[in-house]
């Protein structure tokens, strides 16, 4: 009896703390997110600007239906998908690429991976105004090395056609060391004993790589093609900086991105409403590619499986969990 | 033996190539920094380089100022973060609460909604409270990140349950504990939040762009976009904006290095 009342009200005191503890972020949290959350959503009902919020009409999914059927939100959606479509495939490979290098180095590893990570930490200001100078006419570094490859010698941030690529590029290079870093992280987690088995099995290095890096870095690669199309679908500063302080997204809406479509029309034009609606087709998008793609990364689990007996391969590393809680790597013919 | 260095010389050499393209620009950047104007675009010895155009910059535009700004704004949300996401992350890995699943939704959901969502709303709150222009406006609504949080409750999470119940018998309240036994041992976990909250607050720039249009509350980014607005012709003024913009994050970067790579491991991103 005793027993039993010292635990409970061990158990207050301690539900006490623990709201104590919360608390703070909880209501930061209520203020600043869940409550502007709401309020978004009820903006994106209604026909209201903020200069004057007093002549709000409440018009139900109509900005959102009108959003589907401008053309400048599909062109920005377009550019967007674009970007993305060329821009995440490129730097998942190459940083999976330089991953695998490093993690197979041991001198100056520190400081290659210290020089791929830095533009990732530097801003996105500093780093797209020292590319524009490297994509300027005549004088760009890049453009002088690209001029060689049959492209153009022009500005390419100014240039309808390649301030895309320019912005591509851009992207790539500013979190590509992201993702080498998380990569390497990733490789330490696979057993070297596989790498071993498969040596003994006659497998050659790029053989190791496809059918043991590769399946092993799935949750890794999940998270890298998940998290850079998130970060991707939201670029903004990029395309606001090479603008050079014109209206962003030219050239001719060339980088008019989702996000630039959705400041123009909210704080440029201070169409809240609208602007809110903006918002909300962007996350949609965003939480459906996100669903998507973690079907097909499982969906595919079945596919590599498969992979494996088409091409013959006669080793499967499996990993056996031991009494003791020890693993130990056996392979099976 | 022979056979592995080869294979080495090989692996340094397409890293070699690799890394090409990470130092033209970063040395780009430094070395038209310290040109003189006549000497714009030129390759020129060692000897012409000069320190003019950082006396220039520090002269004749509000570089302090903006470095200012950009440091109360970045030292404001980073000391909300560490407060806010340090109690809660630890209350979710180590105190048994009514509720505390929901709470851990309710926190970790922020996580999945684009922040510009908010910033309409944010934005009209902000004008309703007359926050605009100020410091308030740019710290108050982002001193809590989910993300830190989740980390935080990671690293907490792996510290032994014996530990707290060791400190319980001595005599040591929870708050004791957190602050006496639990924090000494996280300095890790600290560095890691400090990194992220630092780098992610001094670079951004939307929020910044948006809520200020007074010169004298630009911070860095916003001051460097103008700047290189301005002096777009003269590349040798803008990089000198871009090193001494990017001095400082570089210098943090290496000081906490180690606790970042840590970090990364720890916190289970690895997945």
């Amino acid at each position: 009896m005793k027993n039993k009342r010292a635990k409970r009200k061990g158990l207050k005191n301690d539900t006490l703390m623990g709201y104590l503890f919360v608390a703070p972020i909880l209501v930061l949290m209520g203020i600043w997110f869940y409550y502007p959350v709401i309020k978004s959503f009820f903006y994106s009902l209604q026909d209201i600007n903020f200069l004057n919020p007093d002549r709000a009409k409440f018009i139900g999914f109509q900005n959102y239906v009108d959003l589907i059927k401008n053309e400048d939100f599909l062109n920005s959606m377009k550019t967007s998908f674009l970007l993305t479509a060329v821009a995440v495939p490129v730097q998942t490979v190459l940083a999976l690429v330089i991953a695998v290098l490093l993690h197979n180095i041991k001198r100056f590893k520190a400081f290659f991976r210290t020089l791929f990570y830095l533009p990732y930490i530097t801003s996105s200001i500093a780093v797209a105004t020292v590319f524009m100078y490297l994509f300027v006419e005549k004088n760009g570094i890049a453009t002088k090395a690209l001029a060689f490859l049959g492209f153009p010698d022009t500005s390419w941030y100014a240039n309808v056609d390649l301030a895309l690529p320019f912005l591509i590029i851009l992207t790539v290079w500013t979190y590509i060391g992201f993702y080498v870093v998380i990569y390497l992280a990733g490789l330490q987690s696979i057993p070297k004993e596989m790498y071993e088995a498969a040596v003994v099995d006659g497998a050659n290095a790029f053989q190791r790589f496809i059918y043991i890096t590769v399946p092993q870095l799935k949750p890794t690669t999940f998270l890298v093609v998940t998290s850079g199309m998130i970060f991707t679908m939201q670029i903004f500063d990029q395309p606001y900086a090479i603008a050079r302080g014109t209206a962003p997204g030219g050239p001719a809406g060339a980088t008019t991105t989702m996000i630039i479509y959705f400041y123009q029309q909210a704080f440029v034009y201070n169409n809240a409403g609208y602007g809110s609606a903006a918002a909300f087709v962007i996350f949609l998008i965003i939480i459906t590619l996100s669903i998507l793609q973690r079907r097909i990364f499982e969906r595919d689990k079945e596919g590599i499986k498969q992979n494996k007996r088409r091409f013959g391969l006669k080793y499967k590393v499996k990993l056996k969990k031991k009494d003791k809680g020890g693993m130990e790597y056996g392979i099976e013919q | 033996m022979e056979l592995n260095n080869k294979k080495n010389i090989k692996t340094y050499i397409l890293l070699g190539l690799f890394s090409i393209n990470f130092i033209v620009p970063f040395g780009y950047a430094i070395y038209t920094s310290l040109l003189a104007k006549a000497d714009i675009d030129k390759l020129v010895p060692i000897s012409r380089l000069t320190f003019e155009n950082f006396v220039e910059v520090f002269l004749h535009s509000d570089i302090l100022l903006w470095y200012k700004n950009s440091l109360i704004m970045t030292l404001g949300i980073l000391i909300g973060n560490l407060v806010f996401n340090t109690l809660a992350g630890y209350a979710l890995a180590k105190i048994e609460f009514k509720g505390k699943n929901v709470i851990f939704f309710v926190i970790i959901a922020t996580m999945m909604v684009p922040y510009q969502i908010c910033l309409i709303p944010t934005y009209s709150m902000l004008v309703k409270l007359g926050w605009l222009n100020s410091f308030k406006g740019l710290i108050i609504p982002f001193m809590f990140q989910g993300f830190l949080v989740f980390l935080m409750r990671q690293f907490f999470i792996t510290i032994p349950d014996e530990l707290i119940e060791a400190a319980k018998i001595d005599g040591l309240g929870a708050i004791g504990t957190f602050f006496r036994i639990i924090l000494p041992i996280s300095k890790t976990a600290l560095a890691t939040q400090v990194i992220f909250c630092f780098t992610g607050t001094w670079n951004s720039f939307m929020w910044p762009t948006i809520l200020v249009n007074d010169k004298s509350k630009y911070v860095l980014t916003v001051g460097l976009n103008t700047l290189k607005n301005r002096f777009f012709e003269w590349p040798n003024v803008t990089m000198t904006g871009v090193v001494l913009m990017t001095l400082p994050i570089i210098l943090i970067f290496i000081v906490f290095q180690k606790y970042f790579v840590k970090g990364i491991a720890s916190s289970g991103i690895k997945g």
